[in-house]
């Protein structure tokens, strides 16, 4: 059975002139990093850029990666900066739920409880979830993803994000609160059994 | 079987540990945003091209500062040629003086006031040229001492033959 390299191999393979292995590395975070740069700029296309700058500069500065650290919080906070750098000259205007499919989005569900299927139900959920995601700020979306997502600590968050852990953690809470507070909004209830359209009755 | 709106109900209610792992959950099972096809090939094609312009870039400022250092090391060299013909003159004429010197002086005594004069003029040049000075001030002083002591030896050898001459 093959042996599946670790981060640190592929790095050590790299920076000795493989192209094979940075070719693996990139391929083993494509997904996680033009997701993150995605939710972050709102913008596919220009998320794809983004994350491709990062890899390039991320080869560059390979030699002063340090092992004893998550090679994925280190990339990120690369990634991090490219995207915040992006964002302070930019400052995209917030885009609405139906501007999310143009910008190439998965499909963002307005209408809570349409499939009664409770995984079906789950799915919209989380995509429109998804969708309210785009409507937080970007710090914590990206606390958010980052956390969740991509299943780093909290330390390493804070190290990716150049913050306190305390902001990080208050970032995490905010994030949730709001997303609670937009969803609710839309008609997401809380109740299990109960669906949207019979909004107002008393759940007991 | 949890519901994803659990997560809204214990928000809701103020359970907040609960929330948070009903919360994580619905993050994960949000759609991942996948890069489009090629993203990986073209990502590693661009990171090479990076890596052989960089190269390209250091190999050409190793030769620009071997180029600096050749041209700065010949100015030197040529620089220095220059002082050391100009040391060498002064040498030349350093020991010609002090052979003159010997063959005027040698037999009436050391004219004390002529090698104190000499010492007051190399101060002088040294003051002026430091560097060039004190390598020239130098090998005079070396020439001077070597000739002094030549005449004490030639006198020591004079005086023992004229005591013998007395004494016989």
């Amino acid at each position: 059975m093959p042996v599946t390299p670790s981060d640190a191999e592929l790095v050590q393979q790299a920076l000795a002139g493989s192209q094979e292995a940075y070719h693996a590395l990139v391929g083993r975070y494509a997904t996680p990093a033009v997701n993150l740069a995605a939710r972050m700029v709102q913008d596919r296309a220009l998320a794809e850029d983004l994350a491709q700058e990062a890899f390039v500069r991320a080869f560059e500065r390979l030699s002063s990666y340090d092992q004893q650290r998550r090679f994925a919080s280190w990339f990120f906070q690369i990634l991090h900066n490219l995207t915040i750098d992006y964002l302070r000259r930019k400052r995209p205007a917030t885009i609405s739920l139906d501007g999310l499919q143009e910008a190439g989005y998965p499909e963002a569900s307005s209408a809570p409880g349409a499939r009664p299927d409770a995984r079906a139900e789950q799915a919209a959920l989380a995509r429109a979830a998804d969708a309210a995601l785009a409507r937080i700020r970007p710090e914590y979306r990206e606390a958010v993803v980052l956390r969740y997502r991509e299943d780093l600590s909290v330390q390493e968050v804070a190290v990716a994000m150049s913050v306190p852990v305390g902001t990080v953690k208050t970032y995490l809470h905010r994030a949730r609160k709001e997303l609670a507070s937009i969803l609710a909004a839309q008609g997401w209830a809380a109740a299990p059994a109960a669906k949207p359209e019979t909004r107002g009755e008393e759940i007991p | 079987m949890p519901n994803d709106r659990d997560w809204l109900q214990a928000e809701q209610s103020g359970h907040d540990a609960l929330a948070e792992t009903m919360f994580a959950r619905l993050v994960a099972e949000m759609p991942a945003i996948e890069p489009g096809a090629g993203f990986v090939d073209r990502t590693v094609r661009a990171v090479w091209r990076a890596r052989a312009r960089r190269r390209m870039v250091l190999r050409l400022a190793r030769v620009a500062a071997a180029l600096l250092l050749g041209i700065t090391t010949l100015g030197s060299m040529y620089g220095l040629s220059v002082l050391a013909g100009g040391f060498i003159v002064r040498g030349a004429a350093s020991l010609s003086h002090g052979l003159v010197w010997f063959l005027t002086s040698a037999g009436e005594g050391a004219r004390w006031w002529w090698i104190a004069e000499r010492i007051v003029a190399a101060a002088s040049v040294m003051m002026a040229s430091p560097l060039t000075a004190a390598v020239v001030a130098a090998c005079e002083m070396i020439a001077l001492l070597a000739i002094y002591a030549f005449r004490r030896l030639v006198w020591s050898e004079l005086g023992t033959h004229e005591s013998r001459k007395v004494r016989t």
